[in-house]
């Protein structure tokens, strides 16, 4: 079962002044979902264990500027999007971060579903997760990882809504295919 | 079968000792910051807040106090004793006007006693008053 990062009680407000035991809390709670995905999109250990420990160090720094303490996992999140954009650019992979997709498409659904693999499918799975575009993978993992809503996941990867809906759903639609291939 | 987030974090559970690490290492600056920000910054927030909720209310009251003070303080200014000369000489007429002006005013005054003498000559003197005796006084009553 999913955790949504809202109805948790973090020590946000604790980690505003600036309490030690309280940011070490909110580190353990993120530290493996952020390494995964940053990890599914830049494929480097080293890489990213350092955007994860610059994701950590930001948020330190600037945890003023987060408005809402119940949004501090898709703030944080933002934060190592940035970070791996930064990365990108600094490789000259600019390029990646297009897609061909805009606009919502107009079967989209919102609402949970159930994806379940199997274990013969999970190498698959994983296979089919890299040969999707950077930023439909991006906004795959950030459902998959920490199921965020829609428009956090907007906020997070800084595009417009309808952008994210047509992306998730390709994507959603090309895992389908891969699992009922599969059956 | 799994879903895709169990799938993810499976694979990458082996890495979990080097994020401890890298935590240890952000929460280690953190307690460092922290500590070093405590003794720059004595005043608590509770005490700042207090004293928020204790002047807040009366800025008013104080800015209008503070105005009025600063009329007392504009009024009860005196002037420097330079300021006084220079005032003074910016008052005073040049010397010659003021002789021609003291002579002017001799004259008059002259002129006037004189004209006084001569007013004096001219009018008649008036009746000196002399006392009628009771018995005058009765009989001009008992007459009318």
């Amino acid at each position: 079962m999913l955790v949504v990062a809202e109805r948790e009680q973090l020590p946000v407000q604790q980690a505003r002044a600036g309490s030690p035991e309280a940011w070490d809390v909110l580190f353990q709670r993120y530290q493996l979902p952020l390494y995964v995905y940053v990890f599914e999109l830049v494929h480097r250990e080293q890489t990213s264990l350092d955007v994860v420990q610059e994701t950590f160090v930001n948020a330190v720094r600037h945890i003023e500027s987060l408005r809402e303490d119940g949004k501090f996992g898709s703030w944080l999140f933002g934060i190592a999007h940035q970070k791996c954009v930064q990365h990108w650019r600094k490789e000259g992979r600019e390029e990646m971060l297009r897609d061909e997709f805009a606009g919502a498409p107009p079967d989209f659904e919102e609402g949970p579903d159930e994806l379940l693999i199997r274990r013969e499918q999970e190498a698959e799975f994983m296979k089919l997760l890299n040969q999707l575009p950077l930023p439909q993978r991006s906004v795959l993992l950030l459902h998959f990882v920490e199921e965020f809503p829609l428009e956090e996941i907007a906020a997070i990867t800084g595009a417009q809504l309808g952008t994210v809906k047509s992306r998730l759903h390709y994507a959603k639609r090309a895992l389908r295919k891969l699992i009922e291939a599969n059956v | 079968m799994k879903n895709p987030r169990e799938i993810l974090f499976e694979r990458h559970r082996s890495v979990e000792p080097r994020l401890d690490g890298v935590r240890q290492n952000v929460l280690a600056s953190v307690a460092t910051a922290s500590g070093r920000e405590s003794p720059r910054n004595p005043s608590s927030p509770g005490v700042q807040s207090s004293l928020r909720d204790l002047f807040l209310p009366l800025r008013w009251h104080l800015a209008g106090l503070s105005l009025a003070w600063l009329v007392v303080l504009l009024l009860s200014m005196e002037p420097s004793p330079t300021e006084e000369r220079s005032l003074a000489k910016q008052n005073a007429s040049p010397p010659r006007q003021l002789l021609t002006a003291l002579l002017e005013n001799r004259r008059q005054i002259a002129e006037l006693l004189g004209s006084r003498a001569n007013t004096s000559e001219a009018a008649p003197e008036p009746p000196a008053f002399v006392p009628k005796r009771r018995g005058e006084i009765q009989s001009t009553n008992s007459m009318a």
